[in-house]
């Protein structure tokens, strides 16, 4: 009676888990679904107020439209629509990483200082005309920002793989870091000429209005390369979380996976920074709200941190144009205002599973 | 049937020597080892030294077996890890590891055997961030079992649990053991469980074996003075089983 009992007891432990990860599918399917229609809203709302019929014609039947709507939506909406999916994805999936290499809910490329260093080096070539690499003028900024998004990561990376630095010293390092190119970056802004200032604190807001093809390929590029490295090591990620020791005990290679995922992190990162500015939020909650979502079994969590992290900035460029008709707030901005009274809700109904 | 024995191992943490000249007669598969010393004394290292989780000098022989070092799994201490993860879903993950992301049905009815031959089946798909000390240990058991280890190193599987659950455990290692020819050792702490479950005891202590053998001649009153720096007798309960009983602190 008992064995029967246990046999049944066990059969439903298997029922269960399949439930459970059919409703996670599902989640994820209703999660592309919002994004597209997230990205069809961001292409369909612009300054120029085209019906949504031309819109339509214009994405499926370019030949058969004016140059200009064309140009409207395939050089300018279309590029920006695409970058908040990419550049969202990118640093939602950097930030569920980090998150996860380093065992702390508060790890996000904005916490570890990767932002603030992305902001000095475009400060740099804004204010004092600085290249840090030799190149030509129109990609100085970006470029900048980019050298110096690695080196800060380079130095959270080779801090890391030192011996006796916890995880917990890491986090302190890069809250330093974040100080520190403040800082920098405030110096900077008090010597900078006032036309200077205004593109600095533009840039630091965070916008999607510089979005370019070359862009948008190059941030999808580096998605498209970092997410197979992840999903091959889904299983070791997951038990990264159950600590060193334990993962260690499953035959994982703790030091080397914390260092290749570090790399990968790293420029997953600082390109979309690079980019397009600060934007704080999305590397932080994204992966927070996939967590609360799926779980962090890293077959489910990792495609959920790309999806939400897409949605959640798509949804604030959709808001961005929707707040002051006619004008595109800076997303950096919007995408805190809109995130966190959902994030607020989410912790609150989800207590138990969060962090 | 598994067997193991050590020659001269040693483990260095940096320039610090933790552990040094381990030796140890041929361990054999089908019984539990007691590795018992007080606090700091290496007794975790030693057991990532064998399971290769750390290097150093000499040398882990191992025989009979079927996996080779692979079958070695290192049980480590609970660190309270809080990973949004149900518990299934961590022992799935102890057994999918190096594998594909695809999940057979013959995986899962392993884990729904292992949960329920542990009674922890109830616990299926509690969060891990909701289960007791003890119920965490359960769930580290298991994860350590679902990978059908030949020789099984656990680092105090029983400090957090109840005195029910303590019996219980050993006593179902102990089964294991027998039936599958594993080869479990046991960091414990608890003498009077190292006595009436284990049939060889190894003594550590400032990172070196100071005695190994069947328990009951390692266990005496002598070895407790000089590890542990206690007073204490080594008698027969009334049941015949010999218990040690602690007088005073030295």
């Amino acid at each position: 009676m008992v064995a029967m009992a246990d046999a049944l007891a066990g059969a439903e432990g298997r029922g269960r888990y399949r439930a459970l990860v059919l409703r996670r599918l599902v989640l994820i399917f209703c999660l592309v679904a919002a994004l597209f229609a997230s990205v069809a809203v961001d292409m369909a709302l612009g300054p120029a107020n085209y019906p949504l019929s031309d819109v339509l014609t214009a994405l499926f039947r370019a030949e058969t439209v004016s140059d200009q709507l064309r140009v409207v939506i395939w050089d300018i909406r279309m590029p920006i629509a695409l970058m908040a999916v990419t550049v969202g994805a990118s640093l939602s999936v950097a930030g569920a990483q980090m998150q996860t290499i380093l065992a702390n809910p508060l790890a996000s490329p904005f916490t570890l200082g990767i932002s603030a260093a992305a902001s000095f080096g475009a400060a740099l070539g804004l204010v004092a005309g600085v290249a840090i690499f030799p190149v030509a003028v129109q990609y100085m900024v970006p470029i900048n920002a980019f050298l110096m998004a690695m080196l800060a990561a380079l130095f959270i990376h080779f801090a890391s793989t030192m011996r006796g630095v916890t995880v917990e010293t890491i986090v302190l390092l890069g809250i330093a870091l974040v100080f520190t190119f403040n800082a920098a970056l405030s110096l900077l802004e008090y010597l900078a000429s006032e036309q200077a200032l205004a593109a600095v604190v533009f840039w630091t807001m965070g916008s999607l209005t510089k979005a370019t093809w070359p862009k948008v390929w190059i941030t999808g590029a580096v998605l498209v390369f970092a997410l197979p490295l992840f999903a091959r090591h889904a299983w070791a990620l997951t038990a990264l979380r159950l600590g060193d020791d334990k993962a260690a005990s499953f035959g994982i290679n703790v030091r080397r996976l914390r260092l290749e995922a570090m790399m990968t992190v790293s420029l997953l990162a600082a390109i979309p920074v690079s980019f397009v500015g600060t934007i704080g939020f999305v590397g932080l909650v994204g992966p927070h709200i996939a967590r609360m979502l799926v779980g962090e079994d890293q077959r489910f969590f990792l495609p959920a941190s790309v999806l939400c992290g897409a949605l959640l900035l798509s949804v604030t460029s959709v808001v961005s144009k929707m707040l002051i008709p006619g004008a595109v707030l800076p997303i950096g901005v919007i995408t805190a205002l809109v995130g966190v009274p959902f994030f607020f809700v989410l912790i609150f109904t989800n207590r138990r599973r969060a962090w | 049937m598994v067997s193991l024995a050590l020659e001269k191992v040693g483990a260095n943490y940096g320039r610090r020597v933790v552990l040094s000249d381990v030796d140890t007669g041929v361990l054999r598969g089908g019984g539990l080892t007691a590795v018992i010393g007080p606090n700091a004394a290496g007794k975790s290292t030693l057991f990532k030294r064998i399971a290769g989780l750390t290097s150093g000098p000499g040398t882990v022989h191992l025989a009979d077996t079927a996996k080779g070092p692979q079958g070695i799994c290192y049980m480590p201490q609970d660190t309270g890890a809080n990973a949004v993860l149900t518990v299934y879903e961590s022992v799935l993950l102890s057994a999918k590891q190096g594998s594909s992301w695809k999940v057979k049905d013959a995986e899962l009815a392993e884990i729904d055997r292992v949960l329920s031959e542990l009674r922890i089946a109830d616990l299926a798909f509690r969060g891990l961030g909701e289960l007791s000390g003890g119920q965490r240990q359960l769930v580290s058991i298991a994860q350590a079992l679902v990978r059908k280890p030949e020789v099984l190193l656990m680092d105090e599987p029983t400090s957090a649990l109840d005195l029910f659950r303590q019996i219980e455990v050993l006593g179902f290692m102990k089964r294991l053991s027998a039936e599958a020819g594993m080869a479990v050792l046991i960091a414990l702490h608890d003498l009077n469980h190292a006595l009436r479950y284990c049939d060889d005891t190894i003594v550590i202590s400032g990172g070196s074996v100071l005695a190994s053998g069947p328990t009951q001649e390692v266990i005496t009153a002598a070895m407790l003075r000089s590890v542990y720096r206690v007073e204490a007798r080594v008698e027969a309960c009334s049941m015949g089983r010999p218990v040690v009983i602690v007088d005073e602190s030295l």
